[in-house]
């Protein structure tokens, strides 16, 4: 298989100070509304009934998303123009603006909010693993800002085989979708929530 | 409503009320050999394409990219669609010019109108792929596909009859029953797609489910007006006007004839409303 990159997630951690979010936004001089990296805070459960007694299942947790140049990419499926395609060398899901036409199909397709419209081009942006600073030997500008440590990148196998970690976290679209080049070490109650819920 | 949907309503509404008009009216005209029968609902058509497509064009973000939209054959519903829809239109004009010229024998023609036919069936099933393989999971169902084929259907027998009832001079209207039963069997498609889709949502997930809640609460007034607003003018409507015909009670049928393409115009607009401002996506 080809190379594949991906980031690695460590969220049992994660505080969501949200300074990979910000560095991510700085960098990319992204205007109010748009994110390329998110931290979003995922909250589920209530009282259950355990025998003869209520108890609470509540668990609460930060995920920090971006792209996940996924291996099965749903943005790059429905773009119409090409705009939205995947790198041959590394697996990462680059946006050509000069071939976009706004017409936010991979906004409708994608199930973790990657793509995001700038309504003053007329154009979508995302992610692209800051490809200009892996091209001069440097991490992604969110690895590097992350306080904790928590984030990664690289070959997702290598990744996955050295750190663990799943796609498949309560929060998340089903990784079945577009196989995300994501894992995250989940907190408890991510996997499985004692509440029942499906993943998405 | 948001109205960034408003562009892709009109987009989708018009194409499919001209597919709808065209496969209907081809067919009411299939025996006629006179050429003002043959043009009857032409320019209709060729008038609702061009409002969506203009609409259409509004929809995108940066448009003077529009000539690459057409790059991704291979897996983009997309790019399908906008290949159908200058294919529509491109068979359309040329049936118009072979009718406007009395072109061929009627046969030719109408083997033509069978061509284009097809090009509009396709485009129809196209326009719903389009919305089936988005992360909305209220829009990842069958229901989607025979909804946009129920909203052609009865706009087109609509249209058609009613078009048979503003017939002008001595003219007797044909086929209006053959219509009247079509419209009543797209009329129950559309009903079918409405109930599929209820049954569905309640099965596909989080998403989904808040979809249901917005159809059951905020948004019912527009579920119900396209029940209520679709059957009164297929299924009331319709069959009043034709009766009133079969009785020669002729002056009042073509108020009848207005109000149910009225009807059943705004019944549409009302569930393409709900179909865009119910949608709740997957996502973070």
């Amino acid at each position: 298989m080809a190379k594949q990159l991906g980031f690695h997630v460590d969220a049992r951690f994660c505080a969501g100070c949200k300074t990979c979010q910000i560095a991510c936004k700085d960098r990319s001089s992204l205007e109010v509304g748009q994110l390329f990296r998110k931290v979003v805070k995922h909250e589920e459960g209530g009282w259950v009934k355990q025998d003869d007694a209520w108890v609470t299942n509540v668990t609460a947790y930060w995920l920090s998303v971006s792209c996940n140049h996924c291996e099965n990419p749903a943005c790059v499926k429905v773009c119409p123009t090409g705009a939205m395609h995947k790198r041959a060398e590394d697996g990462v899901v680059m946006v050509d603006q000069s071939r976009c036409v706004g017409c936010q199909s991979c906004v409708w397709a994608c199930p973790y909010d990657a793509p995001q419209y700038n309504p003053d081009l007329g154009k979508v942006g995302k992610c692209d693993l800051c490809a200009d600073r892996l091209a001069a030997g440097q991490r992604p500008v969110c690895v590097d800002a992350c306080p904790y440590q928590l984030l990664s990148f690289g070959e997702i196998d290598k990744l996955e085989a050295e750190k663990g970690g799943t796609a498949a976290v309560a929060g998340l679209a089903d990784p079945k979708r577009t196989q995300p080049s994501l894992r995250i070490n989940p907190p408890k109650g991510a996997i499985n929530a004692a509440s029942g819920r499906d993943l998405k | 409503m948001n109205m960034h949907d408003l562009p892709l309503i009109i987009y989708t509404l018009c194409l499919q009320s001209a597919v709808g008009i065209y496969i209907v009216s081809r067919m009411a005209a299939w025996t006629e050999t006179s050429k003002a029968k043959r043009m009857r609902h032409l320019w209709l058509v060729g008038g609702l394409g061009v409002a969506g497509v203009i609409a259409s064009a509004l929809h995108m973000g940066y448009p003077w990219n529009a000539v690459l939209t057409m790059s991704n054959l291979g897996t983009s519903w997309l790019s399908r669609e906008i290949v159908l829809t200058v294919s529509f239109g491109a068979a359309w004009l040329i049936g118009l010019v072979f009718e406007s010229k009395e072109a061929g024998n009627v046969e030719t023609r109408n083997g033509w109108s069978v061509l284009t036919s097809l090009i509009g069936f396709t485009l129809v099933f196209a326009m719903s792929m389009i919305y089936r393989t988005t992360a909305f999971p209220a829009w990842e169902h069958a229901s989607t596909t025979f909804g946009f084929y129920a909203t052609a259907g009865l706009i087109g027998t609509a249209v058609v009859f009613a078009g048979q009832l503003f017939q002008k001079g001595e003219e007797e209207p044909k086929a209006l029953l053959p219509l009247l039963i079509g419209g009543v069997a797209m009329l129950a498609l559309q009903m079918m797609a409405v109930a599929s889709h209820g049954a569905y949502l309640g099965t596909a997930g989080p998403e989904a489910a808040e979809t249901a809640a917005l159809i059951a609460g905020p948004y019912a007034v527009l579920q119900w007006a396209r029940v209520a607003l679709t059957a009164i003018g297929a299924a009331i409507f319709m069959p009043l006007a034709w009766r009133q015909w079969a009785q020669k009670k002729v002056t009042s049928v073509p108020a009848l004839a207005g109000a149910l393409i009225a009807l059943v115009v705004l019944g549409e607009l009302a569930g393409r409303v709900l179909f865009y401002a119910s949608r709740v996506k997957i996502g973070l």
